[in-house]
């Protein structure tokens, strides 16, 4: 089955997102190569992946990264607990506009 | 709206163009525009008439704190919004943690009940000049800009607070010994109190709090009253502090319990018959507007870890977090003395700062030098940076000591704070995140059975 093309680059987009966010939290917080827990759908605040300080990073690092504002509203939505969530929410924020 | 206001036991200071208003003027507030011109310490529970909306609101820094949940209502009658400055109040009126929102820091929160309907609006946007560079000949003009407002800002509080007890609780250190200086040249009369750990903290070492407290009192000529507790006297202030900060975090608590002994020193201390509630004046979210903060070392550990960024960047998200960081207000309220944090209340002017500035050493002296002049002691300016819950420049003491060195550490405090606000362990981490209460942005419909006693 084909999938129509800006759709493809949205999910591709989406991909990236999630890696790239996922290597963030492995090398940031020092998860473990053989954390069989880890995965891109475990809550990463009640397992204690990221802890209250590791939130602010985060959050500093997506919008450098991916050159967005993420609006307050974002903290508790529960996609912002998971990383393919996160990655999601990524996809939704407009860029950020450039100061002349 | 017109209609009535919920009363709240945290006072509210509510300034619009220079000028307190009082709560009969809050009637004329409906709109976000007439919100966006308010500054204060405030948390407001407006009903209309009608019995239609009703209206929360929350000063721009969140200084006071506001929550609410939902009363659900029988299929008769409507649901109803409870509110409290105090999470704690909300779970002893029966409402379940989960089921308690708060009002985020300089938003509107309207509710419906008979329609179910809620939203939130944001009226108050602090600019920050994160990536601004650092212009030094632009460094006059932000001190002028500072020094007319604070200005400002006493002249409203020479007005707001007249025939008050006024408190400035004094650390010695910059920013508790430039409200000191301020309230000197603005206010008619108020006294300095300072709070040592007997024992860690030397009543007079050199290099401790009171140390500097001392001569800072006897400089400007302003009476001092000297809180002094015993180390093992502080663990019997914890749940207090706990309840009335309504935060877990260690670097709150350790500050919280600075405040609790001077707020017992303070409820004791003689008042006039039939007078107002004791109102302090304090230095605090002066270290948050300009990212003055360092993780500090005691024994093995490191205390008060900072997320790792630039003080420019930081600024943003350490005065995001002062939505919950209460080592203050609640403190003292509960003990019926109002506070004041004259830095809160027009923190525009120090956003406005180059986020570059404040990444050079001593920025914070340097702009306070500019801002005061001579009017504050130059011993101040060249003190080394201390905290109050520290207790001195030349080694760790305070608050933060004698907890720790009786084991009350980081775990300890997290459990008491589950077992006093019934949470459990799981859910307190989905109640404060990136140093923001837990809200809500739809109509939150309560479970069925409330949680009974």
């Amino acid at each position: 089955m084909s999938m129509p093309a800006d759709q493809s680059v949205k999910t591709a987009d989406a991909k990236d997102a999630e890696k790239i966010v996922a290597d963030f939290i492995r090398v940031r917080f020092r998860v473990r190569p053989e954390d069989d827990h880890f995965s891109h759908d475990v809550n990463l605040w009640e397992e204690g992946y990221v802890d209250s300080a590791g939130v602010v990073e985060m959050i500093a690092f997506l919008e450098t990264t991916f050159n967005i504002t993420l609006p307050e509203e974002v903290l508790f939505d529960p996609d912002f607990t998971y990383i393919r969530g996160i990655a999601r929410l990524v996809g939704l924020q407009p860029p950020r506009a450039t100061t002349p | 709206m017109t209609g009535s206001m919920t009363t709240t036991p945290i006072a509210n200071l509510i300034l619009r163009d220079e000028r307190t208003i009082g709560v009969q003027e809050l009637s004329v507030l409906d709109t976000r525009e007439d919100f966006s011109r308010l500054r204060g310490h405030f948390a407001l529970h407006l009903k209309s008439a009608d019995g239609g909306a009703q209206l929360l609101a929350r000063d721009p820094l969140g200084v006071n704190k506001l929550f609410f949940a939902i009363k659900r209502g029988t299929g008769e009658t409507n649901d109803e919004v409870d509110s409290a400055n105090f999470f704690i109040e909300l779970v002893q009126r029966g409402h379940r943690p989960a089921d308690i929102w708060s009002v985020p820091s300089g938003h509107l929160v309207r509710i419906w009940p008979a329609e179910r309907r809620l939203t939130l609006e944001k009226f108050s946007t602090l600019s920050f000049a994160d990536d601004a560079a650092a212009v030094e000949a632009d460094l006059p003009r932000h001190a002028e800009r500072i020094r007319t407002q604070l200005d400002a800002t006493f002249r409203i509080l020479n007005k707001a607070l007249a025939g008050r007890t006024v408190y400035v609780t004094l650390s010695g250190g910059l920013d508790s010994t430039t409200v000191a200086a301020l309230a000197k040249q603005h206010l008619d009369k108020f006294s300095a109190v300072t709070f040592f750990v007997q024992g860690k903290d030397p009543e007079g070492e050199p290099g401790s709090d009171v140390h500097f407290a001392r001569l800072v009192a006897r400089d400007l000529g302003i009476p001092l009253e000297l809180v002094e507790l015993a180390p093992q006297s502080l663990p019997a202030l914890v749940d207090e502090v706990l309840v009335g900060g309504q935060d877990y975090r260690d670097f709150n608590v350790h500050c919280g319990l600075v405040n609790a002994a001077l707020a017992v020193a303070i409820a004791r201390l003689p008042r006039p018959a039939g007078g107002a509630a004791p109102v302090v004046l304090t230095g605090d979210t002066m270290n948050e507007l300009m990212a003055d903060y360092t993780p500090v070392h005691y024994g093995p550990a490191e205390y008060y870890s900072l997320p790792n960024l630039g003080a420019g960047r930081l600024r943003r998200f350490l005065v995001s977090g002062l939505d919950t960081g209460d080592r203050e207000v609640g403190i003292f309220a509960r003990l019926g003395i109002d506070t004041i944090q004259p830095y809160a209340l027009y923190p525009e002017i120090y956003t406005a700062l180059p986020g570059a500035f404040l990444e050079v050493d001593g920025a914070k002296q340097r702009l306070a030098r500019l801002v005061m002049g001579e009017q504050v002691p130059s011993y101040i300016y060249d003190r080394p940076k201390v905290r109050a819950q520290v207790g001195g420049s030349n080694q760790v003491g305070g608050t933060l000591a004698a907890l720790v060195d009786q084991g009350i550490d980081g775990p300890e405090l997290e459990r008491r704070f589950c077992r006093l606000a019934g949470f459990e362990p799981r859910e307190l981490k989905r109640w404060i995140r990136a140093g923001v209460y837990r809200f809500t942005a739809t109509y939150p419909i309560p479970a069925p059975t409330p949680l009974q006693g």
